[in-house]
């Protein structure tokens, strides 16, 4: 494609828009258990698990 | 067992925890009256909590955030940040 075309084409093309549902609040964590877990909602607890090279297994 | 102090200092951090999440989900959501109600109650058990430990331990804050008892409680050892767990 020549070069102004490439840059037409880019001038076309939209923003990205990002959607985030909206909350409804059902239940809560325990204050404890909420302050260990880094948030009262359970719908939001998404904690990042470890991957096995990061746990420095040799499998 | 963890000591007294240290405990009811884990009950407050908690609770504080829990009232500013709510906090936060009622700034975009004003018009939630259970999660309001929920607020109103954390900040409540809160206050009550924190009134009940400066009683017995001295000052959670200074800059007149908290009442003293005689003498000057603040320069007294451990404060809040030292309290081991």
């Amino acid at each position: 494609m020549p070069e102004d075309a490439k840059a037409q084409a880019l001038q076309q093309l939209r923003l990205a828009r990002a959607y985030v549902p909206f909350q409804v609040y059902t239940t809560r964590f325990e204050p404890l258990e909420a302050l260990r877990r880094g948030t009262i909602f359970p719908e939001l607890y998404m904690p990042y698990r470890p991957r096995d090279w990061e746990r420095g297994s040799s499998e | 067992m963890m000591p007294e102090q240290a405990q009811l200092l884990t009950q407050i951090m908690a609770l504080e925890f829990t009232a500013v999440d709510l906090n936060l989900y009622l700034d975009t959501h004003p018009d939630d009256q259970r999660a309001l109600m929920d607020y109103n109650s954390a900040a409540q058990e809160l206050a009550m909590l924190k009134d009940q430990y400066q009683r017995r331990y001295g000052p959670l804050t200074n800059y007149g955030y908290a009442p003293s008892q005689y003498p000057w409680a603040w320069v007294n050892d451990p404060w809040p940040w030292e309290v081991s767990f």
